[in-house]
């Protein structure tokens, strides 16, 4: 294999084979996801960084409880096994996305090479010194005998490479990412996990709005929601829906005052770059068509409300703190609004009942998440409206 | 442009004697554009300002990012009247199209040439290009190198080109045109990559002097960052082929006949039918004296398209008012780059083969 490649940890991609089996939701992953998440949460260190705070908590003795539970009741009978080798082409910019995969991965008993991108990332860096020092522990040996985090520019013989290897690929967009690398070829039998480009929205009902609601706990949500990642995550929303089931306009005279705050409290950092580009897409949305653009004393909230559904100027939203703002009169009304494949809708002051119209008025076009306001980054075995742990392993039938 | 403009000594005014006739200007020249350029008409609605209120100060006016002119075509006459269209060079893709008539491009010139006659003298000099003959090849259609170099070319005779076409220095000419103005001052003029990658280096080592060289050079450092060239370091070079006088211009396309000149101080001044401001990204309010911010131009040239008021991609700082050591009244300021760019954040941008 080329020596083009740096191995950051783990061991050599092509000895990756030579690991002994292991059965899904083994001991030995199990003890190394368990120490993982001990000193996430552990360290002080690293509350600097809310994502490594985050997969510490998903990694937690209840959420690898959770993921058990789903992986017991997917997989439609069969009996599961390792799917092999799992190659991960990790985006370049979301810091540690690529974990998430990875432990699934683990748990269904695979081996992975990790590529990661060389872009810089303080948090990236401190989660591969954290692994880096697991694996160095003789206890997690055979974790450190079946992954390798790996990193090498934009090589595509050494993508082919890995790609003879893997029985799995998992990649992240963006599009053009995704359309150049899956068409470097794989066995017959690697079938590829594509992440592409997404977009998200948050759903606000008005009439919950009224009254004595709950309006600190609505701000925070949504911040989290927007401005981790700056607004680019695919989970990141971009369009704040109102289902005008109340007094829209009491709603939104409530709520953004409140936001404003919120943001000026949390003071995100957004640098030049980031707030000219957004004013100017702003100005390029209002030069073409009729909106209502509130941009007071602080621009690091924009916000932009639409006469009527557009789901092209959502394509050129860049983030940092933009939100293009509609109003749906009716829940028949709110599929419009929703770009096609709309990735996860944030839901704010919807019960049970309200769900299933949401969902029945949706059909189709439902999209791949229907969570609650302030958990849009929250990662889920169900992602991009894949079932992770069937993706990454072998659903075996086994008759008498 | 606003007729009282007109008589106007190009740096005469103090701030205090310019802005009020500047506030009518603009204010004239907002109502303008709304009445003719719908897509003006509706960005102000939508940021809710009303165009027949005027503002109490320059800040008061809602500035157009540059960028529109990539995306839109923002006109203010009908197409017929087109006269001339301006590219930008856009190095990033998509050029911006600016529309002109015949009265906007006559009276861009005539700005143009009252400004540099205030640092060249009346008399027209003898002009060296640090460029070749072809870049204004295609008359209807101006890239701003060529643009640039035609509009100069008013201020000068004996026009000389200093590249052949394929960049190389063509010391035949130069040399000959040394020896025609030898006790003269002269122009010499060109893009300050242009200067410094293809003329600078070949003049030192061809041995020719200027010693009555101005040099008017504009365009950019962006190109020269990338060699860690600051001001310092090109005025250093220039002085070591005995070209003393060196003023660095800026200017934009996007607002022809706003062309700020470097002073003996290293300042760059606003004309009197110009202004500057300088804005904190994160509140949009003017930022106080000393500290850098997004540069906004204004001008009461622009009558033809919707360009009075712009936001441009470029970080400043005003350093004051009237007050330059130069002696120059009104606002003086540095250009300090591009905003610089922080990487993309999200999940795309994976991949790029281009850069590694």
């Amino acid at each position: 294999m080329s020596d083009a490649i740096e191995l950051i940890a783990g061991t050599a991609p092509q000895s990756l084979r030579q690991a002994p089996a292991l059965a899904p939701f083994s001991e030995p992953v199990l003890g190394f996801l368990a120490a993982l998440s001990a000193a996430l949460l552990g360290e002080p260190a690293w509350r600097a960084h809310p994502g490594l705070v985050a997969l510490g908590f998903w990694l937690r003795p209840a959420g690898l409880a959770r993921l058990r539970a789903h992986a017991d009741g997917s997989g439609g009978g069969g009996r599961r096994r390792a799917a092999g080798v799992v190659l991960h082409l990790a985006p370049g910019n979301v810091d540690n996305l690529f974990a998430y995969p990875w432990v699934i991965s683990l748990l269904c008993g695979n081996a992975d090479v990790i590529r990661l991108s060389s872009r810089p990332s303080n948090e990236r860096t401190a989660l591969l010194e954290l692994i880096r020092r697991l694996l160095a522990d003789d206890a997690h040996a055979a974790i450190r005998a079946r992954c390798a985090i790996v990193r090498y520019g934009h090589d595509d013989a050494v993508t082919g490479e890995l790609s003879a290897l893997a029985d799995r690929r998992v990649i992240w967009g963006s599009d053009a990412t995704i359309a150049h690398l899956r068409a470097l070829p794989a066995p017959p039998a690697c079938q590829d996990i594509l992440f592409p480009d997404r977009q998200s929205a948050a759903l606000l009902s008005a009439a919950a709005l009224g009254g004595a609601a709950d309006l600190d706990n609505l701000v925070e949500a949504l911040y989290r929601d927007a401005y981790t990642f700056d607004q680019r995550a695919c989970s990141s929303p971009r369009l704040l829906l109102w289902l005008a089931d109340g007094d829209v306009e009491a709603a939104r005279a409530r709520f953004w005052p409140a936001f404003a705050d919120c943001v000026a409290r949390r003071q995100p950092v957004l640098g030049e770059a980031d707030l000219v580009d957004k004013l100017a897409a702003v100005q390029s949305v209002a030069l073409e068509q009729e909106v209502v653009v509130e941009a007071g004393h602080d621009r690091r909230l924009m916000r932009v409300l639409l006469s009527r559904p557009d789901h092209a100027v959502l394509a050129g939203h860049g983030g940092a703190g933009l939100f293009f703002e509609g109003i749906a009169a009716d829940t028949g009304a709110i599929g419009g609004w929703l770009p096609p494949r709309t990735q996860t809708l944030t839901h704010w002051g919807f019960d049970g009942a309200g769900l299933d119209a949401l969902c029945a008025a949706l059909g189709q076009d439902l999209p791949d998440r229907l969570v609650p306001l302030g958990h849009a980054l929250d990662f889920d075995p169900l992602w991009d409206g894949m079932d992770l742990f069937e993706r990454l392993s072998r659903q075996v039938r086994v008759m008498p | 442009m606003d007729a009282r403009f007109d008589p106007l000594p190009v740096y005469g005014l103090s701030v205090a004697e310019k802005t009020p006739l500047l506030l009518e200007a603009l204010h004239a020249l907002t109502l303008h554009h709304a009445a003719r350029c719908a897509p003006y008409a509706r960005l102000l609605r939508a940021f809710g300002v009303d165009p027949a209120a005027q503002p109490a100060t320059p800040a008061g006016f809602l500035p157009l990012t540059v960028r529109q002119f990539k995306q839109h075509r923002l006109k203010s006459i009908p197409d017929q009247e087109v006269f001339k269209t301006l590219l930008s060079s856009g190095t990033s893709g998509t050029p911006s199209v600016i529309c002109l008539d015949r009265e906007a491009a006559a009276v861009q010139s005539r700005v143009l040439v009252r400004i540099m006659q205030h640092w060249l003298g009346k008399a027209r000099l003898p002009m060296l290009i640090a460029d070749h003959a072809g870049v204004i090849k295609d008359r209807a259609q101006f890239s701003a190198r060529g643009a640039g170099i035609q509009g100069m070319a008013m201020l000068g005779r004996d026009h000389t080109y200093a590249l052949r076409e394929d960049m190389s220095f063509d010391h035949d000419a130069v040399a000959a045109f040394a020896e025609r103005h030898s006790d003269a001052p002269v122009l010499l003029f060109g893009f300050t990559w242009m200067v410094w990658q293809y003329f600078i280096e070949p003049l030192i080592a061809s041995g020719i002097e200027l010693p009555g060289g101005i040099l008017l050079h504009g365009g950019g450092w962006k190109k020269l960052e990338a060699q860690a060239v600051d001001n310092a370091a090109f005025k250093a070079r220039l002085a070591g082929a005995g070209i003393a006088r060196v003023h660095n211009y800026y200017g934009t396309v996007e607002q022809t006949g706003s062309i700020f000149v470097e002073c003996g101080h290293g300042h760059l001044h606003a004309p009197v039918h110009a202004d500057v401001l300088v804005r904190d990204a994160v509140s949009g309010e003017p930022a106080p004296f000393g500290r850098a911010g997004v540069l906004e131009l204004l001008s009461v040239l622009p009558t033809s398209y919707p360009g009075h008021v712009l936001l441009t991609d470029d970080l400043g700082v005003l350093h004051g008012v009237d007050d330059c050591p130069c002696g120059l009244p009104g606002a003086h300021f540095s250009v300090l780059g591009r905003i610089p760019r922080a990487e993309a954040r999200g999940c795309s941008d994976t991949f790029e083969p281009e850069t590694a």
